[in-house]
């Protein structure tokens, strides 16, 4: 038994390989290299430049990580997205869910999804050091914890998008999904600016809300990827930022699994 | 004959009439849901520019003209959400088709959507736009404000954003459309634009890329809606109407002509 969906569970691997391979070429371009040089270019030296001229270099790396947060959110976003319009109208998951368990399926496409946003945007910092150099300020950088933490931030984000999919009824809600829910989440999980800034300012207003940032599991995606890369006290741990990540997929993974059985079952 | 002329162009404004008060129906039923929408990017940009970037070094006098970035990402969000609508029109339910049988010039059928777009962008953006003003309100100064230089520079930005997605609708094929157009044409106009950066610091920064950004239409949007509401260095505002005018003309006829080849590609 175990055999037999673990055969089938990389068949789905592969289909699922098989059908981005047609557009891998698109994917390339776009994200390892149109992406990278914009956001560098923008975010990595002009606008640190413009808006922050007394600290140019750090402000470089603490901007550019929102963009790499991006692109991990818009690549998982797109992977899960067939989840949601093939319910709405092929309803080809119906079939592959007959032949593996729901549960195994939602893995099937996290694995994927997981892998195949790593592979696309792995290539982005080690292309801003390339073009950026001395500009993109570094002292900590640690590359092992850095791909750490992009790879659970993949996985993590895989995990938020497979769950809103299944949650969601119908595809136009996908704008409001990104308005009113990713986009406040985003904002507050330090794309813009260091949890420690975001925290300092809450605290000013409250003595106990700033402790609210630490619920938002974006905020650990942002953290670890300057910790990783700047370094100090400043920042949580990456590692404790990665069991972070991993705790958080297996919670959303759950849900998932609950909202994805109700979609499937009339009854 | 000019009795017939007459006719027929009355009985094209009545159609085009008819065909904007149909959008406005839909408008009226969506406005709630997509004013909540745009709530959190305005309250975001508010906070991010207003009360964070300053704790991280940021000139506090750049502020406004940052803000008044937010009205055009604003535009650009609403616009291309609807061209994305459109899209999905033209690919599954073909609505589109259907007007092209009225008794209307294709100009006139394409300057329906136009209109539809600004009407749309006008409505959603405005009240949002307004909103972070109080909330910035010792940030920013708004005494010198020209506010019917404002609405003017508005409309025109609006009506370009409304030809430019209109212009990729028709231009590139479904495919193409959802799965570069982000990355390779709305990404680069954008983020290389004086709506992210001003354009006279950028131009004291590097007088190459200031001359690069007039090239970008966006550019004249944005600092025309500087130049109408803040005291600064900005583009003069004879400029950026100039400017203005010269895309939208532009874009108008490269958008009949992508129509044109898109409905009869021989």
């Amino acid at each position: 038994m175990i055999l037999k969906n673990a055969r089938v569970f990389i068949s789905f691997l592969w289909r699922d390989w098989h059908c981005k391979r047609k557009h891998l070429g698109q994917w390339i371009i776009n994200f390892t290299l149109l992406y990278p040089a914009l956001y560098c270019f923008c975010f990595g030296y002009v606008k640190p430049r413009i808006l922050f001229p007394n600290n140019p270099d750090t402000m470089s790396t603490i901007l550019l990580m929102g963009p790499v947060f991006l692109m991990v959110l818009i690549v998982t976003f797109d992977l899960s997205l067939d989840l949601l319009l093939d319910l709405d109208e092929d309803r080809f998951t119906e079939y592959q869910t007959l032949i593996l368990s729901p549960r195994l399926y939602l893995l099937e496409r996290l694995t994927f999804s997981t892998l195949f946003t790593f592979g696309i945007t792995a290539p982005f910092m080690p292309i801003a050091k390339f073009i950026l150099g001395s500009h993109l300020a570094t002292p900590g950088l640690s590359w092992p914890q850095y791909f750490l933490i992009l790879f659970t931030s993949s996985l993590a984000c895989s995990a938020y998008h497979i769950c809103a999919m299944c949650i969601l009824t119908k595809s136009s809600q996908l704008m409001s999904l990104w308005t009113r829910i990713t986009f406040i989440f985003s904002t507050f999980g330090g794309f813009w600016v260091p949890r420690a800034v975001l925290m300092s300012f809450i605290a000013e207003y409250s003595s106990w809300a700033h402790y609210l940032v630490f619920i938002n599991p974006f905020v650990y995606i942002t953290d670890g990827l300057r910790g990783a890369t700047i370094g100090g006290s400043g920042f949580i741990s990456p590692l404790l930022c990665a069991l972070v990540l991993v705790g958080f997929t297996v919670i959303t993974m759950l849900f998932a699994a609950f909202f994805f059985k109700r979609k499937l079952d009339h009854v | 004959m000019e009795q017939s002329q007459l006719t027929h162009n009355f009985f094209y404004f009545r159609v085009f009439c008819a065909l904007i008060r149909r959008e406005i129906c839909v408008l009226k039923q969506d406005l709630r849901a997509r004013l909540i929408d745009g709530i959190a990017p305005v309250l975001s940009q508010v906070l991010v520019l207003g009360y964070l970037f300053d704790r991280m070094g940021m000139s506090q006098s750049l502020i406004g003209p940052a803000y008044a970035g937010t009205v055009l990402q604003l535009s650009f969000f609403v616009s291309y959400s609807m061209a994305q609508n459109l899209k999905f029109d033209l690919k599954h339910d073909r609505f589109f088709e259907y007007q092209l049988t009225l008794p209307l010039p294709k100009s006139l059928l394409l300057a329906t959507y136009a209109t539809t777009l600004l009407v749309n962008i006008t409505c959603i953006t405005l009240p949002l736009f307004g909103l972070g003003i109080p909330l910035l309100a010792n940030k920013i100064d708004l005494s010198s404000a020209n506010w019917f230089a404002f609405i003017g520079i508005f409309l025109l930005s609006a009506l370009l954003f409304s030809l430019l997605m209109l212009f990729f609708v028709f231009r590139y094929d479904f495919d193409w459309f959802w799965d570069n157009l982000w990355a390779r044409r709305l990404s680069p106009i954008f983020n290389l634009s004086a709506a992210v950066f001003l354009w006279h610091q950028t131009s004291l920064f590097s007088p190459t890329l200031g001359w690069l950004l007039l090239l970008n239409p966006i550019t004249y949007a944005a600092e025309g809606i500087r130049a109408a509401l803040l005291q600064g260095t900005f583009l003069p505002l004879w400029a950026c109407f100039a400017g203005l005018i010269f895309f939208n003309t532009l874009l108008w006829i490269a958008l009949m002509r992508s129509l044109t080849k898109s409905l009869d590609p021989v």
